[in-house]
């Protein structure tokens, strides 16, 4: 396990916060693992808590988009919340807002899932 | 008294025996042998001395997961022809690393340990299995089964077996140890052939053509890279110029770079018009198919064509290029899309850009951007952009030696950490 995420629910929505620099370093390849048990566990409406990461790269992104397919071909989704300009900048370079939705806050990102 | 002197003697006898057992096993493992040739001769030394009728070794292959027996894989040198059956080869390891003690059974198929295995029905009715350990680390264990005769595996037999394992665990060990050193050393190579392989698929020189010329650069971090860059010439007038970023390092980046361009290569052959939007979207949904969600390509590609000036291109989510106007004013190029490998169906758009005469375009990866320095500070945007304004009138070859030499001065003795690719056009 990663001693970077810390993970908590709220209601039919789990909340994985990531610390750090998202580099896709061993820390982060442990994250694949979460994602599997969290989806294994059922736990498939997932909320990427974003505040306390400064910097992603390539290999954080794939993280993301894996983590995304594996809870959206199990009926859930995943979401961002709360990126910073850096990861903004990343996202927005990709293009991957047409991938993810993107929340300010995460409450607003656990609020997008009672919608459904 | 006689009988005292003779259980004296028979005791003084078979520890002669058994040292010379021993002996004989030691002088004929020298240290250059491989696992293999070592559990031959343990195995049969063991089978011999104790009067077994079969006996194995058994090496746990990852330490790591020993604390899990299911997990463990087990390596098996057997003496017979008979392999004992994989279920008790487990079921021995997992006791070992439970245990790590000697093991005697002399009604196996009755013992609770191995039951449900029906040992009687496989042929085996007494085991005798030892501990390997190496500096307090089981690596593994030997096993001999079938003792002949009706008594079973004695005290003696307990004894031997025992001190063969914990004398020869250290060799075994260390044999394991060489052979692995050897695997790498053969990776390695192997590496070394790759990346010349790789080198081989990026163009070895730039291009000229009437009033245009282009170069690029590339310098992996590691021995093989995920980046690319290409330069096709399509007629006196077109080229064909792109460059992609492969999320992730090493051999499986090389791999679906390789792949990604010959696809790009490919498609180039005999179309007049080289239709970019249908070409990214064609190369996006092999991406998708063939590859594990977390991995993608970013790239950027397009066709000069000097009769008009213009760039037609496709950007799917990689750094803007930028384009260089011959008075030093810097224009990224805004059009861009979702990066390649992600949504099957994405529709990609071409976008057009006029280029003029003394201008230079300038494609590259973020390992030009993203270069850190000793205090962790990043060359960024901001620094690449000043640098270039600068390089006006250049030719392209002096252009990417510079950057590269800025980048080198910029990092000092911090390492470089991504793989760093560029490719230059400029007009004349």
């Amino acid at each position: 396990m990663s001693k970077k995420h810390t993970i908590r629910d709220e209601g039919k929505v789990t909340i994985l916060e990531l610390n750090g620099k998202v580099m896709g370093d061993t820390d982060d390849t442990a994250l694949f693992n979460v994602v599997y048990d969290l989806a294994d566990q059922g736990k498939v409406n997932v909320v990427i808590d974003l505040c306390n990461v400064e910097w992603m790269n390539s290999k954080g992104l794939g993280i993301c988009i894996s983590g995304a397919t594996t809870f959206r071909n199990r009926g859930g989704d995943l979401k961002l919340a709360c990126v910073s300009e850096k990861v903004e900048s990343l996202l927005s370079k990709t293009r991957m807002f047409a991938v993810f939705e993107v929340f300010q806050t995460v409450d607003e990102a656990i609020a997008s899932f009672k919608k459904i | 008294m006689p009988n005292n002197l003779n259980r004296e003697q028979e005791r003084l006898k078979k520890a002669v025996d058994e040292l010379s057992a021993l002996n004989q096993i030691a002088s004929a493992i020298n240290a250059l042998m491989s696992v293999e040739e070592i559990t031959k001769i343990i195995v049969d030394r063991c089978v011999r001395r104790v009067r077994a009728t079969q006996g194995a070794v058994y090496l746990l292959e990852d330490e790591k997961d020993a604390s899990d027996k299911f997990k463990t894989f087990v390596r098996e040198f057997s003496q017979s022809a008979d392999k004992i059956p994989f279920h008790l080869n487990e079921s021995l390891s997992g006791w070992m690393i439970k245990n790590k003690t000697i093991l005697v059974s002399n009604e196996a198929d009755s013992d609770e340990r191995f039951r449900g295995m029906n040992l009687g029905k496989l042929g085996i009715y007494s085991i005798l299995a030892a501990p390997l350990l190496s500096r307090n680390k089981l690596i593994g264990s030997l096993a001999v089964f079938n003792k002949r005769g009706e008594d079973g595996f004695t005290e003696s037999d307990k004894r031997f077996l025992g001190i063969v394992g914990a004398q020869t665990a250290n060799v075994l060990e260390n044999a394991k140890l060489r052979e692995q050193e050897q695997e790498l050393v053969a990776i390695r190579e192997e590496i070394k052939v790759a990346q010349s392989i790789q080198r081989g698929f990026l163009p070895d020189k730039g291009v000229e053509l009437t009033s245009c010329e282009a170069c690029g650069f590339n310098t992996p971090a590691k021995e093989v890279g995920g980046d690319y860059y290409d330069i096709v010439t399509l007629s006196n007038e077109r080229l064909f110029l792109s460059l992609g970023d492969v999320s992730g390092k090493g051999v499986p980046a090389a791999l679906l770079m390789a792949n990604a361009q010959a696809v790009l290569r490919s498609q180039l052959l005999g179309s007049e018009e080289v239709p970019l939007a249908k070409l990214a979207r064609s190369l996006n949904h092999l991406i998708c198919q063939f590859t594990p969600p977390e991995q993608f390509i970013t790239a950027s590609f397009g066709v000069f064509n000097s009769s008009d000036k213009s760039y037609r291109y496709i950007n799917a989510g990689h750094e803007p290029p930028i384009i260089v106007r011959k008075d030093g004013t810097i224009e990224p190029l805004t059009g861009a899309d979702l990066i390649l490998g992600v949504m099957p169906d994405y529709t990609y758009t071409e976008f057009n850009v006029d280029l003029e005469a003394d201008d230079f375009l300038f494609i590259y990866t973020d390992g030009v951007t993203e270069a850190f320095n000793e205090k962790g500070e990043e060359y960024g945007e901001k620094r690449l952009k000043e640098f270039l304004k600068k390089c006006t009138g250049l030719e392209t070859s002096a252009i990417g030696a510079k950057m590269m030499a800025e980048l080198g001065q910029f990092r000092g003795r911090g390492v470089q950490t991504d793989d760093i690719t560029m490719l230059i056009l400029r007009l004349f």
